[in-house]
């Protein structure tokens, strides 16, 4: 079965429109129009309301059903511009064509509950993420060599990552035994005195938009680690903005996310009630959290990706697309990291026990 | 017209000749004064003669390298004098007061004047400053060699001394690590203890560089939180108990040696079971 697809098209010559993350605009890169978000959605208004899943289920025979096995796995699509046929993978709800590069939207990978509410616009562009990376690189001398050859950094891309965003009021307690503890000495005797307290503490918190990517391909604690966004640049959805990016649709469904979210959001519970108690310790702490109020929204937050393999192994840089916010693994070379660790521990025995040696080797140089 | 004749040529060359020589003559005072010698006086003859000129010519090169004059006087005749003032009439006989050198008394005998009877090792100068903090590793390897109980092997005491002066009073490289083993075996509970916290510190110095290898910090829900709508609606601690414990440090005395002597320019003796 064919996706159907979207390309937005140039009104004045027809050529892919792509989004501008640092004009802010859509443009044609082909005649240098450009246009703002207003005017794309009221050339192309149908293309928001594109839903496949509002149509009967077709009874399938087993032909079809092999071709739905298949496409459940990949996609195949005609290309608006070239008309070739070509497979992206099951996640994929925008691309490039391969042939023509023209960007393309899966209408039906966005559409009905794959709909996303709201979307982030990228803000930084692909030189931005570029030079992040090299910044990165930069006085990290354990890197093996060659390693900055060998790394294509214009790989780099751009992918909308699906996103649940949970929003709650929540009730939060926690309950534990706090210990003061005041240590003082008298003569050759320390003593210790411990005070035991029971800490009870109940508030309530409401946590806006905690977000949890909603693909299983990337790795939660990648996507937190190059968090917050700023959501006061978040808008609703309009499909136009990931042309020219690539987007996916969710794999993990907001039952899924939650489980991640609300641990996420108990663990922060449990922090900003503990700095309420002022103690030395706690023993047997329980902290539990309740929704009262609780929504989500599914989203399209913008990611700078960069994945590449050195020597066998798998590393990834991550570049939050519109903060600029960073996460990087590097690899470290075996020889180089030895000589680091037998330079610093030879240099430092040297320097103590010279030292504590003093005057045994006094004069020894210059005497 | 008379001839003039021009002397401010030869002039010139008299100044300079009159400079070449007082360079000459103080650099000679200068060499001389200067100049490293060894000094050997067997009075007891406890040294055969191949003997005597091994450990002369020992000294004569190790005196070049430490760069200060070295003597050894071996007697049993120390006239009206004490171990201590023998050492220094022959040292600064020997060698001239102001000079630098050391000088080590072998006192066979010793003199029935006095009830002490010791073995002295004399500084001087600059051999005082390269040597003092080492005197007592000096006297360890002179009497390693020498020997507890007669008969002494005074042929391989000279000799441990005249290593001794070379190690502690030479410069460079090789002297240091001598010192510094020297020292890591006289401290070897401490330089465990140096060495676990070195191994600590190369560890978290080693992972705080390897750290920014690896940049991800997931950050805390806590970030979402709407701070105006948050609401503290219980806040008790309730007390329930306490207890004291106590612990007694038994008292030691610490360890430490006692300082040194003072300003003298002896290494004070070496006892030797007679």
């Amino acid at each position: 079965m064919e996706a159907q697809t979207i390309t937005y098209q140039c009104p004045n010559c027809n050529a892919a429109l792509e989004f501008d993350s640092e004009l802010g605009k859509f443009r044609c890169y082909y005649c240098e129009s450009t246009f703002s978000e207003a005017e794309i959605g009221g050339i192309f208004k149908e293309n928001e309301n594109f839903d496949l899943s509002s149509g009967s289920e077709p009874q399938l025979d087993d032909a079809q059903k092999q071709t739905e096995e298949f496409t459940g796995q990949s996609a195949l699509y005609s290309c608006p511009n070239c008309g070739a046929g070509v497979i992206c993978d099951s996640l994929a709800a925008s691309t490039r064509c391969h042939f023509c590069h023209t960007p393309v939207i899966l209408t039906g990978r966005l559409s009905g509950e794959y709909k996303p509410d709201l979307i982030i616009p990228f803000k930084t562009t692909k030189q931005t993420a570029e030079s992040v990376f090299q910044k990165y690189l930069d006085g990290k001398f354990l890197l093996p060599r060659g390693f900055r050859q060998e790394v294509k950094i214009n790989e780099l891309s751009a992918l909308y990552v699906p996103y649940w965003l949970k929003s709650g009021l929540t009730d939060a307690s926690f309950s534990a035994t706090g210990k003061k503890i005041r240590t003082w000495s008298s003569g050759n005797t320390t003593y210790t005195n411990t005070k035991l307290y029971r800490v009870e503490r109940e508030a309530e918190f409401a946590f806006i938009r905690v977000p949890c990517d909603g693909s299983k391909r990337i790795d939660d604690s990648l996507m937190e680690s190059i968090e917050p966004f700023d959501y006061t640049g978040i808008k609703p959805f309009s499909m136009s903005y990931l042309s020219g990016c690539a987007a996916e649709k969710y794999d993990v469904t907001k039952e899924q996310a939650a489980g991640r979210i609300d641990q996420r959001v108990r663990e922060a519970a449990e922090e900003e009630l503990r700095k309420t108690a002022v103690y030395d310790s706690f023993e047997g702490a329980v902290t539990t959290v309740t929704y009262r109020q609780q929504q989500y929204v599914y989203a399209l937050l913008p990611v700078w990706f960069f994945n590449y393999n050195y020597k066998g192994k798998d590393y990834s840089f991550a570049m939050n697309g519109q903060t600029g916010t960073m996460f990087g693994e590097l690899p470290v070379s075996p020889v180089k990291a030895f000589f680091l660790g037998a330079g610093i521990f030879v240099g430092l025995m040297l320097l103590v026990w010279v030292l504590l040696a003093g005057g045994c080797l006094g004069g020894v140089f210059f005497g | 017209m008379g001839k003039t004749v021009d002397f401010s040529g030869i002039s010139k060359l008299l100044t300079a000749f009159a400079a070449a020589v007082l360079v000459f003559l103080f650099t000679g005072l200068y060499a001389s004064a200067d100049s490293p010698r060894a000094e050997l006086k067997d009075v007891e003859d406890v040294l055969t003669s191949s003997e005597e000129s091994k450990i002369l010519e020992e000294m004569e090169k190790t005196a070049k390298k430490v760069g200060f004059s070295i003597g050894i006087v071996i007697t049993d005749d120390l006239g009206e004098l004490n171990d201590e003032q023998y050492a220094d009439a022959f040292g600064y006989d020997s060698f001239g007061y102001g000079d630098w050198a050391v000088l080590l008394l072998l006192n066979t005998h010793g003199n029935p004047k006095y009830y002490y009877y010791e073995d002295q090792l004399m500084f001087n100068g600059r051999a005082y400053d390269k040597l003092t903090d080492d005197i007592d590793r000096m006297w360890d390897k002179i009497y390693n060699n020498l020997g507890d109980y007669e008969p002494y092997d005074f042929y391989s005491g000279c000799m441990g001394y005249i290593k001794a002066v070379k190690t502690y009073g030479s410069n460079g490289f090789g002297a240091f690590m001598v010192r510094l083993t020297e020292f890591t075996m006289d401290n070897l509970p401490i330089f465990g203890f140096v060495l676990a916290i070195c191994i600590v510190v190369t560890v978290s110095v080693y992972k705080g560089i390897t750290s920014g290898y690896k940049k991800k910090r997931p950050i805390s829900a806590a970030t979402y939180l709407q701070r105006n709508r948050t609401r503290i609606i219980t806040r008790e601690d309730i007390f329930l108990r306490e207890y004291t414990t106590s612990v007694h440090h038994s008292s030691s005395s610490g360890g430490g040696r006692s300082g040194g002597g003072g300003g003298g320019h002896h290494g004070g003796g070496g006892g030797r079971h007679r």
